[in-house]
């Protein structure tokens, strides 16, 4: 009943969210312009009669399509979300998925490791890995790689999303970064969980060293490590822009800069259209995504609270 | 202090920044306004113009853009402005965000505030929230377009690290010696200088380079996907 009710109220204020988030894009965004002796001068002005007829406009269009409207490229927004959302999304569970256990794995062997060799293998790469920022580690794949190719390397596919192994590329681009903010947490984790009296009992008692790791201390530091699920996950998603950015990979992230039209410069008197139903399917895709991922870190918090474990039993 | 190498490596990295940073300009073959060239007279007759991008030499240390600006010149005078911009964005949301959190530790309205905040910007990407914001047109026109971005970033960080603030405060009041400090008759201000201080700022400390190096990052993300120089208005005869 009180996971019920915490879904619930996750539900509420995301949809709080989501409205005002509309209410955003939404806002009217013609401009003007005006000569000032050899300048064109644009200006914006705001008027709420505009605004009111912007949201009445492009709610009677949803009501009468029933659809969230027409993107720029004359298809349905729910014809574009659902390609890419597919695009995106088997690169994104992948990852995560696969940050989580190179990091775990990660972080159990920087714990395992303490020695002073052991050290610059272990913690000293995970504290690299962290200050080196994924742009830069995908700018060096990609010349290390191109490079090699030149020199009789297998001719691959590094950008774009036609071939089956380009997902391959993002996938490790994206899960880097959080893999080796996950090894640092669960070090952590390890560590304060080791000066516990319960883990001295199971020492003295003569358990392998290696059942009390995995059974004992990494099954009580999960709650721990559950609390920096929801961070990952937003890292995940803004990493997603400038991966899929860099990588040409056409995702979700890359089709909502797309749809916000992004530019060098604007000619005077030009409007500064966004492609709106695009933006506000994408933009409520995203958030979605983001409310499956509370929901699931709900679920697994009411799961593993220790609590509620004993008083079942 | 030899033993630690880590330390020599993040002092000798801090000096060249601030040698970049203060004398900068001043530096030996660093052109101050970063002009553009577009073409260099080569060597052989006047009629032999070569054009940008050009490759490392000698008036171009490390090579020039597709603008035929020096890369030597803008990375030393870039430096300036990008450490003074994410510095400001972190100075400011500390300044704001410890006072924050210390409140909330104390008074349940403040509590609310920070949770409040929380549960509106710590949801979605900071990234995501600050492009939306910045096709509004009103913040596009606006002359003082860096200064709304750098606000909402503040406004979008504030609950995070107040948050952080708030946890490492909290933990100190539930241990016993706080409380003996309470029954011995500790006013708030005795409390903060010898309670919270004294074990909250390394770890403050340890969070605030880290908050210049995620902002560093992110205004890095930013830049790339072109936000900051979003409308240059072209004039026209």
């Amino acid at each position: 009943m009180k996971l019920v009710l915490r879904l619930m109220g996750s539900l509420l204020l995301w949809v709080c969210m989501a409205s005002v988030l509309i209410m955003i894009v939404l806002l009217p965004r013609d401009t003007q312009s005006h000569r000032e002796g050899t300048l064109d001068v644009m200006s914006y002005h705001f008027t709420w009669e505009k605004y009111k007829q912007n949201i009445t406009n492009y709610f009677d269009e949803v009501k009468a399509e029933k659809s969230l409207g027409i993107t720029k490229f004359d298809q349905p927004v729910e014809v574009e979300l659902s390609l890419y959302f597919k695009r995106s999304i088997v690169i994104l569970v992948p990852a995560l998925l696969l940050s989580i256990l190179l990091g775990v794995g990660k972080g159990v062997f920087d714990y395992r490791h303490q020695s002073k060799v052991g050290r610059i293998f272990g913690k000293g790469s995970t504290w690299l890995g962290q200050s080196v920022p994924d742009f830069f580690l995908i700018f060096l794949v990609q010349t290390i790689l191109s490079i090699a190719m030149r020199h009789g390397f297998p001719r691959l596919d590094m950008y774009g999303d036609e071939e089956w192994y380009n997902i391959f590329f993002p996938i490790f681009f994206l899960s880097m970064y959080p893999a080796f903010v996950i090894a640092r947490y669960t070090s952590q984790a390890l560590e304060e969980e080791d000066e516990q009296d319960y883990i001295k009992t199971a020492k003295a008692k003569g358990v392998p060293e290696r059942v009390i790791l995995w059974k004992h201390i990494l099954r009580n530091a999960m709650p721990k490590l559950l609390q920096h699920f929801m961070p990952i996950v937003l890292t995940l998603l803004s990493g997603m822009f400038v991966v899929e950015f860099l990588s040409l990979y056409h995702g979700i992230g890359s089709r909502l800069i797309n749809a916000i039209h992004i530019r060098y410069s604007i000619m005077p008197g030009e409007p500064l259209p966004i492609d709106v139903p695009a933006v506000i399917g994408f933009s409520l895709l995203i958030m979605v995504m983001l409310l499956i991922a509370q929901w699931m870190n709900q679920i697994f918090d009411f799961l593993l609270d220790p609590k509620r474990r004993g008083s079942h039993e | 202090m030899r033993k630690i190498p880590s330390l020599w490596i993040g002092i000798i990295g801090c000096t060249m920044f601030a040698i970049f940073f203060f004398f900068g300009p001043y530096l030996p073959k660093v052109d101050k306004n970063v002009t553009p060239h577009s073409y260099v007279v080569g060597p052989e007759s006047n009629l032999d113009f070569i054009l940008p991008p050009y490759v490392p030499n000698k008036d171009f240390i490390l090579g020039s853009d597709k603008k035929g600006r020096d890369i030597y010149s803008a990375l030393i005078m870039g430096t300036r402005g990008t450490l003074s911009t994410v510095f400001s964005i972190s100075v400011i949301t500390f300044l704001i965000a410890i006072p924050l959190g210390a409140a909330a530790a104390h008074l349940s309205f403040f509590r609310y505030i920070l949770q409040g905040w929380n549960y509106l910007f710590s949801r979605l990407p900071v990234f995501f929230y600050v492009i939306i914001i910045s096709t509004i047109p009103f913040f596009i026109f606006s002359p003082h377009r860096a200064v709304w971005m750098i606000s909402f970033l503040i406004i979008f960080e504030l609950g995070k690290v107040g948050e952080v603030v708030y946890k490492s405060v909290k933990l100190i009041q539930n241990t016993t010696y706080y409380e003996a400090g309470i029954l011995a008759g500790s006013k708030p201000i005795g409390l903060w200088k010898r309670y919270y201080w004294p074990n909250c700022y390394p770890q403050w400390v340890a969070y605030f380079v880290q908050h210049i190096g995620s902002m560093l990052f992110f205004t890095r993300t930013i830049r790339d996907i072109r936000y900051f120089h979003f409308a240059v208005i072209i004039p026209t005869r």
